[in-house]
């Protein structure tokens, strides 16, 4: 025999007898006689169950990637109008314009009137002074030229003069 | 003729021939997986239920897969979890209900030790019961069972040991130490 195949049998013999022990349990099954003598045949499948499961998966799976494309191609049929009505529906003004009588009836414009949230003691800093100055030392009209300068709002400019 | 699960492969990887290629793969396995299902959940219904759904994995996930394990351990293991899956959603439900399933299920044909079996093996941690189903129902090699459960082999045959104890101190006393 020459060396190349002494080699190879050595080898080989190695490796199939580890393959045989892996498999090897780590018991003995005489141990559980009970579980050993069991036959392994109480279940049962359908008649023909193996065929007709294999057909109603065929057709359960999609069938390839154009069929998907497809869908979505449909899909965007439909959804496309629909993003448009929403588009446009959220281009319209929103503010809703309610009659002076609903106005009134507010509950938190009557809340703002009862709250003394603006009390005597509340004060404004002018910029150019640092000093500080209570509301109560302080006409209307130098309430609202504050406010206007700060704000910057138009509306503010044109309130009336109580 | 079965294919081999390389020509399997190569015909899912064309988009011309992926149909031929499922099928194929369908032809294998969809047998030897609906029994590794059917002993782990019992009930015929609940294991066509998880095949259906292990089809549909395989299907929509084989083009990921980089061929890195066999295509039959890789099938296994989502089989497998979705089996788990499967039993870990049905824990609350309680045994009695699925001994009274078991019994009402037209496609059971076993007698009273058979009938203890099916409940000494609910009565397992999942891990276990996969191992057990495995070696002792799927006569599945170590090697495979080690890919498969990514678990040492040392560690399976320790698992497949304890199960066989429980399952047969069950059968003997009616007692199961979990």
């Amino acid at each position: 025999m020459s060396e190349e195949k002494r080699k190879d049998y050595f080898k080989n013999m190695k490796s199939s007898l580890q393959a045989k022990l892996v498999d090897e349990e780590i018991f003995d099954w005489k141990d559980f006689p009970t579980l050993a003598s069991l036959e392994k045949n109480e279940l049962l499948v359908p008649d023909g169950y193996f065929e007709n499961s294999k057909r109603h998966l065929h057709r359960s799976s999609p069938k390839s990637n154009i069929r998907i494309f497809s869908m979505f191609k449909y899909a965007a049929v439909l959804i496309l109008p629909l993003a448009f009505f929403i588009w446009s529906q959220l281009q319209e003004p929103t503010i809703e314009i309610l009659p002076i009588a609903a106005v009134n009836d507010f509950e938190s414009i009557e809340y703002l009137a009862e709250d003394d949230w603006l009390s005597e003691d509340d004060f404004l800093i002018f910029e150019d002074t640092d000093e500080i100055t209570l509301f109560k030392d302080l006409d209307t009209e130098d309430i609202i030229e504050y406010i206007s300068n700060e704000s910057d709002i138009y509306d503010l400019e044109h309130l009336p003069i109580f | 003729m079965q294919l081999e699960d390389k020509q399997i492969l190569e015909l899912i990887s064309d988009a011309e021939t992926i149909d031929k290629g499922f099928n194929a793969l369908v032809d294998k396995y969809q047998e030897p997986l609906y029994w590794h299902v059917r002993r782990m959940v019992q009930v015929h219904e609940d294991a066509d239920d998880i095949l259906q759904n292990t089809f549909i994995k395989v299907y929509k996930s084989i083009a990921k897969f980089r061929g890195d394990s066999k295509l039959y351990t890789w099938i296994y293991r989502i089989a497998t979890n979705e089996s788990i899956t499967f039993i870990n959603k049905r824990k609350h439900i309680d045994e009695l209900n699925d001994n009274i399933r078991l019994q009402e299920d037209p496609f059971f044909d076993g007698d009273e030790i058979h009938q203890k079996l099916s409940v000494a093996l609910n009565k397992l941690p999942p891990k276990q019961k996969q191992v057990f189903v495995l070696r002792y129902y799927d006569e599945m090699n170590y090697k495979d069972m080690s890919d498969i459960l990514e678990t040492s082999v040392g560690a399976l045959k320790a698992s497949y040991h304890h199960a066989v104890k429980k399952i047969e101190n069950y059968l003997k006393q009616g007692i199961i130490h979990v």
